[in-house]
């Protein structure tokens, strides 16, 4: 297929991420917050969540990650829990993946970062079972695609 | 098809420009009064009587790529004639429906319209507020594009029925990037993350304007969609043939395409009548289960039962002579038996002969005998399925008679007779190949022998053209050999109809009983 030229100006990935980083600086919730983001590289981002008062995750620290490409929004970014930082959930891999459709074939380009941020928190604080998800052990050591877009998600409950 | 299936074709409005006024006035209360458009026209309900369908109403038509999206079009336009909706917003209703309009019909009339709209994810046509979207003068201000996240004129918002805007350039990077990544093309949703309205083609087409390529690799989906949903259409399975066949029921009966593949309506299978899909589907899987012990017996070479001396076959044909100048023994070789009978009524080819399986089951175990018995119809499966390939081969040489014929001045067209001939050998070859697994798969009883019966005669006839063809035509002047192939070819035609027309009208009068083996 032939290739179009687009209207890309200030519609690159950078563009769009450099906007929300403002916005989650000023008035990201506040059991979330950016980890020192490196300025040469913002397509990397790290947000540290912080389990909800009440709830099963009470007290617990996450990191969450976020890999951006110049197609963003347009095309979802990569989001998992960093390993060692997972939170034990029926959906969430201890290899970080997370089962969540906003994530891949849900996904649209209207979604920030900080409404991906908050489906996750919802994620867990509807969680009543503190249980890793059945198979876990099989999908988490044998993933070698370290990229969850990759699978093919069966979504069992609406978050 | 015919045309009665589709009985509202004439009326033909343009629902675009012409709406009524009353859809403009976003006030609920108004609407509750207002609900005539959605009763039915009087008789439009009205089910015609129709018995079961048999096999001889079947039809089908063979569409190319440049109809199929008239073909969707007319579909709209029938519905359309009747619903008085944008056109965008009935093809996604249809697509919703897998293009079953009758269902479409009923559940619009009969059920819950607000949750019909939500579950084909449209906005209710008749509770839109329509304020026109993409060029209001009404705000002049900038606004924020909630996907760039940029300053952009309100004048170049634009959005679906929902009324979640964005820019245009968002928009167009997120259609090219949905319709080149995307094989549904009817199923983009909405930007918005809480929204599940789908994109309609008039959007597209509005956005993607400057964008021919894309609108186009649109169109393809569109119509690559159209096909995969349509309960009465397939893609013709011929590697790089682009055309559909549309049929009037999903029966597994042959169509054949316009490029001359022939396959099963159902599973889209190479044409396996009269055999069902279910049981050609197993006996597929049985052939590669048992291939190893198959194989052995199906060389290309025999020995010549009188001689022994080695007989290659070359030829589709099953009377052999032997090569042997002092042997020159006629024999069948699919039973390496004297040849002589294959052309009288005692021709018993065809025939599992269940006393000998008896003899030989005194001293054989019993698998042994089912092994017996499946390679007896394996082999003569796999000979009609040889005797296929070589008929390419006839082809040609039928090609050369046929140029013959015109040098001595018969015109082309006198000379088609050649070539429909093969074509009915072909035919008549692939119904008797698939006749050996139906009847593997039946039990015996009456039906069966009369069934065999109808086998035996349907191959004697074909043996009999396929030997005419392939040896005896050249020793016949032009007018004989018209004469003699066409009443082959149709003699074995007309047996294989009766064939066909006898397990068709078993399978609905239910006379077959199946082994599954
Ligand atoms: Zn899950
Ligand atoms: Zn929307
Ligand atoms: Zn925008
Ligand atoms: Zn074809
Ligand atoms: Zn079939
Ligand atoms: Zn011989
Ligand atoms: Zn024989």
């Amino acid at each position: 297929m032939a290739q179009i030229d687009f209207p890309a100006s200030g519609l690159s990935g950078a563009s769009r991420i450099n906007h929300e980083l403002k916005y989650f600086i000023n008035s990201a919730p506040a059991h979330i917050n950016l980890e020192n983001l490196d300025d040469s590289n913002i397509f990397k981002w790290t947000v540290n969540m912080n389990g909800i008062q009440g709830t099963m995750y009470e007290g617990e620290k996450f990191k969450l990650q976020f890999e951006f490409t110049d197609n963003y929004p347009q095309v979802s970014p990569i989001v998992k829990f960093v390993s060692g930082h997972v939170p034990v959930h029926p959906h969430i891999y201890s290899n970080g993946h997370i089962c969540l459709e906003i994530l891949y074939a849900g996904y649209r380009p209207e979604m920030t970062i900080v409404y991906i941020c908050l489906c996750v928190t919802q994620m867990l604080n509807k969680n009543k079972n503190k249980v890793v998800p059945r198979g876990d052990s099989y999908y988490s050591l044998r993933r070698v695609d370290r990229n969850p877009k990759n699978t093919s998600w069966i979504y069992e409950d609406e978050y | 098809m015919s045309d009665s299936d589709y009985e509202h074709d004439d009326e033909d409005k343009d629902n675009d420009d012409d709406e009524p006024d009353y859809l403009s006035d976003p006030d609920d209360e108004f609407f509750d009064q207002v609900e005539p458009v959605l009763k039915p026209p009087p008789g439009l309900m009205a089910k015609e009587p129709r018995g079961p369908m048999g096999y001889l109403d079947f039809k089908f038509t063979c569409i190319g790529p440049d109809e199929l999206m008239s073909r969707m079009h007319d579909i709209v336009k029938q519905v359309n004639a009747i619903f008085e909706l944008p056109p965008c917003t009935t093809r996604i209703l249809l697509s919703h429906f897998n293009w079953d309009k009758e269902r479409l019909l009923e559940r619009f009339y009969d059920g819950n319209q607000e949750k019909l709209f939500k579950d084909a994810h449209i906005v209710n046509p008749f509770r839109q507020a329509r304020v026109p979207v993409g060029n209001s003068t009404i705000l002049s201000v900038d606004v924020i594009c909630d996907i760039c996240l940029m300053e952009t004129s309100h004048k170049q918002l634009e959005g679906l029925e929902c009324h979640h805007l964005f820019c245009i350039d968002c928009w167009r990077n997120y259609m090219r990037t949905r319709i080149e990544d995307s094989g549904n093309a009817l199923a983009i949703p909405c930007p918005h993350g809480k929204c599940d309205i789908l994109v309609n083609e008039n959007i597209v087409y509005r956005v993607m304007q400057p964008f021919p390529d894309v609108i186009r690799r649109f169109q393809y989906l569109s119509a690559q969609t159209f096909v995969q949903q349509h309960k009465l259409m397939k893609w013709c399975p011929s590697p790089g043939c682009t055309f559909a066949v549309e049929a009037n029921s999903t029966r597994g009966v042959p169509v054949m395409c316009n490029c001359g593949y022939r396959f099963c309506f159902s599973c889209s299978s190479p044409a396996h009548e009269p055999v069902s899909c279910k049981y050609f589907q197993l006996w597929v899987k049985k052939c590669e289960d048992d291939s190893e012990t198959a194989h052995w017996i199906h060389a290309n070479t025999k020995q010549c039962p009188k001689c022994k001396a080695t007989i290659e076959k070359s030829g589709g044909c099953n009377h052999m002579v032997c090569r042997n100048v002092n042997c020159k023994a006629d024999f069948c070789w699919v039973c390496l038996g004297p040849w002589e009978p294959h052309g009288s009524s005692w021709y018993n080819c065809n025939r599992y002969n269940n006393s000998n399986a008896k003899v030989a089951r005194d001293g054989q175990a019993q698998h042994r005998q089912a092994l017996e018995r499946y390679l007896f119809y394996y082999n003569r499966y796999v000979n009609h399925m040889k005797s296929l390939k070589f008929e390419d081969k006839l082809y040609a040489q039928i090609e050369v008679k046929m140029r013959d014929m015109q040098k001595l001045g018969l015109a082309w067209i006198e000379t088609q007779f050649l070539k429909q001939a093969v074509d009915s050998l072909c035919h008549c070859r692939n119904t008797l190949m698939y006749t050996y697994v139906f009847a593997f798969f039946l039990t015996k009883n009456n039906h069966s022998i009369l069934f065999e019966d109808n086998q035996r005669d349907l191959e004697m006839a074909t043996e009999t053209l396929s030997e005419y063809l392939e040896r005896d035509i050249n020793s016949d002047s032009i007018s004989d050999t018209k004469v003699k192939v066409q009443d082959k070819s149709t003699y074995c035609e007309r047996r294989r109809q009766v064939l066909l027309d006898y397990v068709y009208e078993g399978y609905e009068s239910d006379i077959w009983e199946f082994n599954m083996m």
